[in-house]
């Protein structure tokens, strides 16, 4: 009786933790992201709120074209708590075509704001994914879609994927007054940069970490069988 | 030639958690210099140029601070960076606080920078961080943009070879010189000083101070002094 009390106290524990906060955002490409909840943050030569990029949704994967002109970006922020909780790990993931990059820097970027203040901004362009405030740059392949994923389990540092293959540690810059958000799309304005790009899909969330899940299961196995 | 590299950040709308900015030239200049960032409010200095690079980050309105997270230097960047809180004195626009949390300079960039010169109203930073600079680094005040304009928050440079703190009034934050060294330029630092200063590694240059100490907090210098520092 006491083993089993013990078993579904762990059980819970565990279950309990590994549930404290954990969420799930995914944008799939089949809508504007601002009618799924996220915040736009557009302009152009005219300001703030204007214009933006030219938008389309094609094969559910949304194309901002900024082609135009340099001034234009079209930002999307999804303001939220962020960080996992214990027996947790944070990921982001997204998957972008990068098709035409013009100027000195990428236009395409995504932006983790952990909470608590700190910023990891990564840009993707033409031939090259890289950390704007860490000053690291690894080469991709031109003209094709990449899928990148970043995981953490401190929101202090962080391992980034590109096309299911692990590619480097980095971490977050705390010296930021951001918080609480990620974003994605058209972050650049000016700079001479402009750009046209597909974006797939931008997931994130927290999932609990392969030791507390395989923890979790061993528990709940014994637990059955102690009821057999 | 500084005043054809004059920009403008002007902050049209902005909110406590993030302003919303409007960026624009002013004086004709290259936009292809520079870009900004409004995911992460980050202004970006992207292109080489052997001359003094300005540009003026400023919140036109007197609502919400103008938060601007960092300020990055990227790679291939020469002459001198220079930000400036504020509109640029004489210009008659009025302006409200901001923030600036960082300055981030590229480690393959330092190597070129001539040096980095932050000037307008510190009194409304909440901390600037400079690292690696080889250059020379200065913190003014620009004595015609405000009576604030003293040093308010904590400033850092690593590795500086020069830091000049020309305020008039009384500067309260922190002065910390970080780094190995060897510290080669001199500090010089105008007015009356209520804040710690910490200097560590070795040092050959000057250390002058033209004001009131009695309140501050403490000055602490570590590393092999090679230039009799005047304190």
């Amino acid at each position: 009786m006491f083993r089993r009390a013990l078993v579904l106290w762990l059980t819970g524990s565990v279950v309990a933790g590994a549930a404290a906060a954990p969420y799930y955002v995914a944008y799939e490409g089949n809508d504007f992201p601002e009618n799924e909840g996220w915040e736009r943050l557009y302009g152009d030569e005219n300001g703030e709120g204007n214009g933006g990029a030219t938008r389309s949704l094609v094969n559910g994967e949304l194309v901002l074209d900024s082609l135009r002109s340099p001034q234009i970006y079209d930002s999307y922020l999804f303001r939220r708590a962020l960080n996992p909780g214990p027996g947790e790990f944070f990921f982001f993931e997204w998957r972008l075509n990068v098709l035409a990059n013009n100027g000195p820097a990428a236009d395409s970027i995504i932006t983790i704001a952990r909470d608590g203040r700190g910023t990891l901004s990564l840009q993707v362009g033409n031939a090259d994914v890289y950390s704007e405030r860490e000053f690291w740059r690894l080469p991709l392949m031109p003209g094709v879609p990449h899928a990148f994923r970043v995981e953490s389990a401190d929101m202090l540092s962080y391992s980034l994927y590109v096309d299911g293959t692990f590619a480097r540690n980095g971490i977050w810059d705390l010296n930021s007054l951001n918080e609480s958000y990620v974003g994605f799309g058209d972050g650049r304005l000016g700079g001479g940069v402009t750009s046209l790009a597909s974006w797939d899909y931008v997931r994130f969330g927290t999932v609990p970490e392969p030791a507390a899940s395989a923890l979790g299961s061993m528990l709940l196995a014994l637990f059955l069988r102690i009821r057999k | 030639m500084i005043l054809r590299n004059w920009f403008c950040v002007a902050v049209v709308s902005t909110s406590v958690a993030m302003a919303s900015a409007t960026v624009s030239e002013w004086n004709g200049v290259n936009p292809a210099k520079w870009s900004y960032n409004p995911q992460t409010n980050t202004i970006e200095i992207l292109a080489a140029d052997s001359a003094t690079f300005s540009f003026e980050a400023y919140n036109s309105g007197t609502g919400a601070p103008l938060d601007i997270d960092n300020i990055v230097v990227q790679s291939g960047v020469t002459g001198t960076v220079h930000v400036r809180i504020a509109p640029q004195p004489g210009s008659g626009r009025t302006y409200g606080a901001a923030n600036v949390k960082g300055i981030n300079l590229s480690a393959a960039t330092t190597g070129n920078l001539a040096g980095v010169v932050i000037s307008g109203d510190l009194g409304a930073l909440t901390g600037v961080t400079v690292s690696n600079i080889t250059g020379a680094v200065a913190a003014d005040d620009g004595t015609n943009i405000s009576v604030a304009g003293n040093l308010g928050a904590a400033l850092t440079l690593n590795s500086a070879t020069a830091l000049n703190v020309a305020g008039g009034g009384t500067h309260t934050g922190d002065i910390t010189i970080a780094g190995a060294g060897p510290h080669t330029g001199a500090i010089s630092l105008t007015g009356d000083y209520s804040g710690d200063m910490t200097l560590t590694g070795d040092r050959s240059g000057q250390v002058k101070i033209n004001g009131d100490l009695t309140s501050t907090g403490s000055v602490t210098i570590t590393g092999e002094v090679g230039d009799r520092p005047v304190c």
